[in-house]
């Protein structure tokens, strides 16, 4: 450190220049009572190296980035903090999520004390997906809230301003399929509603969650726009309890939309997702759910019912190439076994497509369909024998061998080539082709079995006129060579007597 | 300054002036920071008191006290208060023997009207007093240099014409006087102007710092 001893030469608003005494002019601080031409005494540690004006614009300069960085900064945590959406849970915990513009949670809101004792137990939710963290909570409560007489999960949404990056019915979607996919049992059945955001305020003001102010005040439910295939899924009225549900849940599935009367209004407004268990996602070779319903989603997925039907049909339509493509797969050989196959792939199609017990109302129309198609089958089979018959008269004549030929045409014939009915009688037999389940098939072989036999012994019966025919002129022909090997021996005779003689 | 060195200061008196030297600077910085205002000479009360303080503090010095600058600079910050204090109840009070007329000669009026005029024919010059702060020399000896050839430049009459008639040192013409080397003066001629512009005006305080700079000694202790 050393010290300065001069005059100051000028004073400035936060600065006084010096001049020295070894005639250095120097810039230091100003203190108060400085004078214009007074001699002071100031350490190096006065000293302003930067003017202060340049130093203000410098400042001014830096301060401009910075301070546009921290608009920016600003609003965008302000935007990310806001809450643009909320979404509640009720099972028997009630709780509200508040969702971020991009779709994250900002915040939890417990309503009760099993909402907060399963916060507690799950952790953090905060900065999560809200489909996961719902899905995650529906989980966690699962253990201990979810039980035989407490099975409903109630997920209702409000978007309380705009600018939402997804729309709130695609979030409540994502939500229920995750929460389908990963985490539901099929114990569980899971209602969704779109409310408005006066309904949140009233919620609020009642400190409950929008959830339990939709059951309550079930006209706030804002129908979802939804697609038209999801349309059907929708339960305005919903049963008491879990079989007159099951029954709403198969009578909404319907087309028709017949109802039976059997629901009764519970939960008005409330889309009633179909519950999709965990089992028939991952193991998709079984139709059925737990309670005998034929899940809707189940012949997509099952690789041997769903997508591969859709390719049968259309293999069954160009033969050709079906042949081609398995030939292994005698069903399939030509075009009359195509079609064949084809109605019964629609037929089981359709019973797959519904539920059982809708299987059992469909009865009467698929005796219906079965007597049609054995009277088109018949014909088809008639004129099909009248073709064989020409063929085989025409290689009756050709050829000596005139039974064994009929009988592998015969054999031929019904099923229009490639599959005998042996084959088929063996796969009746092995339960591959059920008479119920292939109609068709099983009026095929009866008919095999009566008009053929007929057919064979008329042949027959020709047969053995024509055996009757030919053997007579056989024996008309033995009778010449007798006669004539009579005359010849005859001949030798005397030739041989004429030979003794000599 | 290590521990060692204070406490031989305590017993050597050459040593002891040593310390007091060096820490002059110090005695200054505490006072300055004290008072609020910088010391005018080296006879402020203020600043003796300061040095009485440092002198008390070096014989007062304790290991156990901690490091003796923070010690020292306590002592010093207090007995500038107590002076500050005792001389508040007559702040107000002429001295025995001083008149009013003495006070307004305390005011420098003169260098006053000097400098201010001296600023505004700088402002013709497009110059300033804190554009000087950057142009001056950073060494001493040229600085000194630099004074010696503005005293000089404002001896030539041709060249103040040339001044006052271009708002620029003539360089060459400075050069053909062999007043400074055309390196010298084309490198510094913002600090000669400034200074050679004091000559040329005549501002008697202004000159006569300068002349005490070029031929006075410096209290600067490096």
């Amino acid at each position: 450190m050393k010290y300065i001893k001069g005059r100051v030469l000028n004073i400035d608003d936060q600065v006084a220049q010096v001049f020295t005494q070894d005639g250095d002019i120097v810039r230091i601080k100003r203190l108060s009572s400085m004078k214009v031409g007074q001699q002071i005494i100031c350490t190096d540690r006065d000293v302003v190296k930067v003017p202060i004006s340049k130093r203000f614009k410098f400042k001014q300069l830096a301060m401009l980035p910075l301070a546009l960085m921290f608009l920016l900064v600003s609003m965008y945590t302000v935007s990310l903090s806001q809450v643009y959406a909320v979404v509640s849970l009720d099972i028997n915990p009630s709780l509200s999520l508040s969702i971020s513009k991009s779709g994250d949670v900002l915040g939890v809101k417990a309503y009760n004390r099993d909402a907060k004792e399963l916060l507690d137990a799950y952790g953090e939710v905060k900065g999560m997906p809200v489909a996961k963290a719902v899905a995650g909570l529906i989980t966690a409560s699962d253990a201990d809230y979810i039980t035989e007489d407490n099975y409903k999960i109630y997920i209702v949404t409000a978007a309380l301003r705009e600018g939402l990056t997804t729309t709130v019915d695609a979030m409540l979607d994502e939500i229920i399929a995750v929460a389908a996919m990963d985490h539901l049992d099929d114990t569980v059945e899971l209602y969704s509603a779109v409310v408005t955001s006066e309904t949140y305020s009233l919620a609020m003001n009642e400190e409950i969650t929008i959830g339990n102010y939709a059951r309550v005040h079930p006209e706030v439910v804002v129908a979802p726009t939804m697609p038209v295939e999801r349309e059907a899924e929708l339960v305005l009225e919903a049963p008491t309890n879990k079989k007159q549900n099951e029954n709403a849940n198969i009578n909404s599935n319907n087309s028709n939309n017949s109802n039976n009367g059997k629901a009764s209004s519970v939960i008005k407004g409330f889309k009633k997702d179909v519950v999709l268990s965990k089992k028939t996602y991952l193991a998709p070779f079984d139709d059925t759910d737990q309670r005998g319903n034929k899940t809707p989603f189940s012949d997509e997925l099952n690789p041997k019912t769903g997508p591969q039907n859709d390719r049968k049909h259309n293999d069954t339509q160009d033969p050709i190439e079906n042949k081609a493509d398995k030939p292994d797969d005698k069903a399939n050989a030509n075009q009359s076994e195509g079609q064949s196959q084809h109605k019964k792939d629609s037929l089981n199609d359709k019973q797959e497509d519904v539920p059982a017990n809708k299987q059992v109302d469909k009865q009467d129309d698929k005796k219906n369909d079965k007597q049609e198609d054995k009277q088109e089958d018949k014909q088809e089979d008639k004129a099909q024998d009248s073709q064989a018959e020409e063929k085989k008269d025409n290689q009756t004549q050709n050829d000596g061998k005139p039974l064994e030929f009929e009988e592998k045409n015969s054999d031929a014939k019904p099923n229009g080539g490639g599959q005998t009915i042996k084959e088929n009688s063996e796969k009746v037999e092995d339960g591959h082709l059920e008479d119920e389940s292939n109609p068709v098939k099983g009026y095929e072989k009866n008919s095999i079995d009566k008009e053929y036999q007929e057919d064979v012994t008329q042949d027959n019966k020709n047969i053995q006129n024509d055996k009757t025919e030919e053997t007579q002129v056989e024996e008309l022909k033995a009778n010449e060579e007798q006669s004539s090997s009579e005359d010849s021996s005859q001949e030798s005779a005397q030739e041989k007597t004429f030979k003794h003689n000599k | 300054m290590n521990e060692i060195s204070i406490f031989e200061a305590q017993q050597n008196k050459v040593i002891r002036n040593q310390l007091i030297e060096e820490k002059i600077p110090f005695v200054i910085y505490m006072a300055t920071k004290t008072l609020g205002r910088y010391i005018e000479t080296e006879n402020d009360v203020e600043f003796l008191i300061g040095l009485e303080a440092l002198n008390d503090a070096i014989d007062l010095y304790d290991a156990e006290k901690g490091q003796f600058e923070t010690f020292a600079g306590t002592m010093i910050k207090h007995r500038i208060l107590d002076e500050v204090k005792k001389n508040a109840n007559y702040a107000n009070h002429l001295a025995y023997g001083e008149t009013l007329d003495d006070v307004v000669v305390q005011d420098n009026t003169d260098l006053k009207i000097e400098l201010s005029t001296f600023k505004t024919i700088l402002r013709t010059y497009n110059l300033a007093f804190d554009d000087m702060v950057g142009a001056s020399p950073t060494h001493r000896d040229t600085r000194i240099r630099a004074l010696k050839a503005s005293k000089k430049t404002a001896s030539f009459q041709d060249i103040i014409e040339k001044i006052k008639q271009y708002f620029k040192l003539p360089i060459p013409l400075m050069v053909s006087k062999k007043i400074e080397t055309r390196r010298f003066l084309y490198a510094h001629k913002k600090y000669i102007l400034f200074s050679s512009l004091a000559y040329i005006h005549h501002f008697s305080e202004i000159t006569s710092w300068i002349d005490d700079a070029i031929g006075g000694e410096h209290d600067e202790i490096h």
